[in-house]
This record gives C-alpha cells, sequence and structure tokens, in this order.
C-alpha cells in the first residue's frame, strides 16, 4: 500500500509545497489551521487538480499534468467536516444509494447496526444532528469499500463516547476491508492512539513525518 | 357562450403555450446547466445573449424575425432544402418567436436552481461510483425538479400574454396564427367591446386558473415532506 503525492499550489496568501510518500494503513495529519490539511487531502482525492503536480496509488497513476483519473475510478473518498449528504434521501436511501452505485457486496444491515444508524433510517439529513450526519457520511463511505477513505474532522461532531465507539468500528472495518485511511485531527491524543504514522504540516510544508510504534505514540503524547 | 373562431384562438393559444414551453425546456436544460456550473466571460457573454429577450421591445425582435423568416431570407431557404416551407404567417414561426420571447423566463430559473446543486454532492456521488446517468437520474433530476417546474410556469404564463411579437409576424389567420390576444385587439378595435370583455374574462380567469393549479402542484409534494417531517 503506497501513496506518492506531489502538491505545488499558490494562491494569494497561501503557499503549498508538499512531496512525500505514504506507506502506513492509518495515518494521522496534524497542523495548525491553514497548514494545508484540508488542502492535501482533497488533492489525493482528485478535488484539487490544479494543485497537484503528481498523484499515484499502488503505482497507479490518479494525477499527473493534465491526466486526471476520474473520481469513480479512485475509490478515494474525501468525508469533510460538514458531511456532504443529498437533502432529498433519507438516511436509508443514501446508503443503499451508496451500494448501487458502487457496486458494493459491503454488508448494509451489519454497517447500520455497527454505527447505531437503526433510529435514523427513515429520517432526511436535515432532520440529523451533525454528529449523526457524520456517522451516516463514514457509514456511507464504508459501504462503498473505498481503497483510500480521507478523513477531514470527520469525526469531530461525535461526542467523546460516541467517538470512541466509532473508531474502534473503523479500525475494525479498516481492517476488514484494507484501506489507507489518512485522518486529519486537531486531537493529537486521538492521533497517537490509533496512527501508525504522523505527518506534521506548517504553513504548506511538511514539517515532519513519523512512524509510531505503539510506545512512541505515548511518549510522543506526552512530549506534546 | 363561444364562437367557433373563438374557441380555435383559444385552444390555439392554449397549443402554443405548452408546445414552445415543452420545447424550451427541452433545448435549453443543457445550457442552463453549463451556464450554472462557474463564471467566466464566454458564460457572460451568453447569459447577456439570453436575457435580451426581456428587455427588448417585441418590436424589434418581432423586426428581426419578420426578416429571419421572410421567405427570401437565407433562413428560409435553408429551411427549403431541408424541405420546409417558409415559416412566416404560420403556426411553427409563432412557436419560434414565442420560445425566443420567453427564453429568459426558462433559462433564469433553471440556472438558478441546477445552481443549488452544490459541487462537493456531486463530486461525493462520483466518487461513491456514480456514473452519468445515475447522478442525472438520482441527484439532478429531483432536485432541480422544482426549478424545471417554476420554468415551466413562467414561460406558460408569459406565451399566453404574448401580443407584440404575434403583430409583427403572425398575420391573424384564423386556425393558423390567430391568437386570443389578437382577437380580442380586433374586437377592441371594432369596438366591440361586449366580446373584448368576454374574452378578456376568460384569458384571465383561465390564466389565474392555470397559474393556481400549477403552484398548487408545486407546492404539493414539498409540504407532504414537511408534513412527513413534522411528523417524525
Amino acid at each position: 500500500m503506497s501513496l506518492r503525492l506531489k502538491l505545488h499550489w499558490t494562491t494569494c496568501n497561501f503557499h503549498l509545497q508538499l512531496e512525500l510518500e505514504l506507506n502506513n494503513h492509518w495515518i494521522g495529519i496534524y497542523g495548525q489551521s491553514g497548514s494545508g490539511k484540508t488542502s492535501m487531502l482533497k488533492a489525493i482525492a482528485g478535488l484539487l487538480p490544479t494543485a497537484t503536480e503528481h498523484c499515484s496509488f499502488n503505482d497507479e497513476l490518479w494525477q499527473q499534468g493534465s491526466f486526471g483519473q476520474p473520481l469513480s475510478k479512485r475509490k478515494a473518498l474525501y468525508l469533510a467536516p460538514e458531511a456532504v449528504l443529498m437533502p432529498h434521501k433519507t438516511a436509508l436511501q443514501q446508503l443503499e444509494l451508496a451500494s448501487s452505485w458502487s457496486k458494493s457486496t459491503a454488508d448494509i444491515k451489519q454497517i447500520i447496526q455497527d454505527f447505531e444508524l437503526e433510529q435514523l433510517l427513515t429520517l432526511y439529513p436535515s432532520q440529523l444532528s451533525s454528529g449523526q450526519q457524520q456517522k451516516l457520511a463514514l457509514a456511507q463511505a464504508l459501504i462503498a469499500k473505498p481503497r483510500l477513505l480521507l478523513l477531514d474532522e470527520a469525526l469531530a461532531h461525535l461526542d467523546h463516547q460516541q467517538k470512541a465507539a466509532v473508531l474502534k468500528k473503523l479500525k475494525l472495518y479498516q481492517q476488514q476491508q484494507g484501506f489507507m485511511l489518512l485522518w486529519v485531527s486537531h486531537q493529537m491524543e486521538d492521533l497517537c492512539l490509533y496512527c501508525e504514522e504522523i505527518i506534521w504540516l506548517k504553513q504548506g510544508q511538511l514539517q515532519r513525518q513519523q512512524q509510531l510504534s505503539s510506545q512512541q505514540s505515548n511518549q510522543l503524547f506526552y512530549a506534546i | 357562450m363561444l364562437y367557433p373562431s373563438e374557441w380555435q384562438a383559444l385552444w390555439l393559444t392554449v397549443k402554443l403555450a405548452l408546445l414552445s414551453s415543452f420545447l424550451l425546456l427541452l433545448l435549453t436544460a443543457p445550457l442552463a446547466w453549463w451556464l450554472s456550473r462557474g463564471q467566466s466571460s464566454g458564460r457572460n457573454a451568453i447569459n447577456a445573449l439570453l436575457t435580451l429577450p426581456l428587455v427588448l421591445p417585441p418590436t424589434v425582435l418581432g423586426f428581426y424575425l419578420v426578416l429571419l423568416l421572410s421567405p427570401d431570407s437565407w433562413f428560409s431557404q435553408l429551411l427549403r432544402l431541408m424541405g420546409i416551407e417558409a415559416l412566416a404567417f404560420r403556426f411553427e414561426g409563432l412557436v419560434l418567436a414565442s420560445m425566443l420571447y420567453s427564453l429568459p423566463f426558462v433559462v433564469q430559473p433553471l440556472q438558478q436552481g441546477f445552481g443549488q446543486i452544490a459541487q462537493d454532492l456531486l463530486q461525493q456521488s462520483q466518487a461513491l461510483g456514480a456514473n452519468r446517468w445515475q447522478l442525472v437520474a438520482q441527484l439532478i433530476w429531483p432536485l432541480s425538479r422544482p426549478a424545471l417546474f417554476s420554468a415551466f410556469i413562467l414561460s406558460f404564463a408569459h406565451t399566453l400574454g404574448e401580443f407584440g411579437i404575434v403583430l409583427m409576424i403572425g398575420g391573424n389567420i384564423p386556425g393558423q396564427t390567430q391568437l386570443l390576444s389578437m382577437l380580442i385587439y380586433d374586437q377592441v378595435e371594432s369596438l366591440n367591446y361586449a366580446r373584448a370583455h368576454l374574452l378578456s374574462g376568460l384569458l384571465l380567469l383561465f390564466s389565474f386558473s392555470v397559474l393556481f393549479w400549477l403552484y398548487q402542484q408545486q407546492r404539493g409534494p414539498q409540504q407532504r415532506v414537511q408534513q412527513q417531517r413534522n411528523q417524525q
């Protein structure tokens, strides 16, 4: 599992220059607001083609020059801080559509159960809390069996207890489906608990990239 | 109550409004979609062009159409090559004129409706694996239905009230180009106020009923969803 990425993007007040290679399954991304975390995830998902000089996943070219692999072929799902859902579909319909679109064999019922969505199935997105929306978006993503899952503060609206439960299940699905997960969070504590590797960004530059063993992660946590 | 010629004019008016609105919707939807997906000078130019019928007097539009539809024009010669007679003083010519005349009333609501379908939702659905047809059928069509509906209402109502252009290019031929508005004009001209009253009242009542009915239809499904939501 390997992701190569080269970004170069300049706007009037923001300069992004990144080159990195990622090989782990669960990677945390940390940095202050405006350090380029979101841009990095969007570039990988194919949503910022002008900023991406090169992007390839498992030696499959995703973006280079004028070439861009279509979004539907990448199977890289970007989940924004505010969940993007279809306003005219109920929760269950969203999950079913994701399943039919991705021609996935994932067990919808199991996922509904795992993320405790049973009570929400007949509701529209506008009737859900932002935390519930995030859970639904995550469930939808997992149904589609992505190769790469990009979480941009995508669990930030969940309370502590719920987040722990969701992360536990997420870990399970990650092991089952084998996708690579990039996770932007401001909670260093969470990142250290789950990630095998952490990337620091600062003002659009790579500040530090570090592998973590479980022991190291504890040290790192206290060091920060 | 109505004379046969008046029935004929009424039917012709409704037929014209239905046909030209339907064709307009069909032809301009892709264009409105493109216009709604961003900003550029090209788009602005097209937008300005499409809004022209809103600001030009019908006489200007009518004048150019008279030139365009006359049997000697390049347009008519082109049509003749395809085996179609010149459109001047014919119903088909009126359809073309109505479509031009109502263009901004269709394109603008469509453009606004399409614009409200967020780019990130489209991208997300593509990333989930949706192909082009699935995007249209399951996302774009249901989300833009209200906009398509109001575009149709506006175009229909606008065509019912068409007069200036018809006066310029129609020729007032019964059964071909004599619309209700023309008939009313004739009656007023000949000081036949009783018939003018009847026909005007009819058009007023008819337009109001149609608009009212269409608005009711449009509000229906939304309200149902709302009620459903309130219950939950």
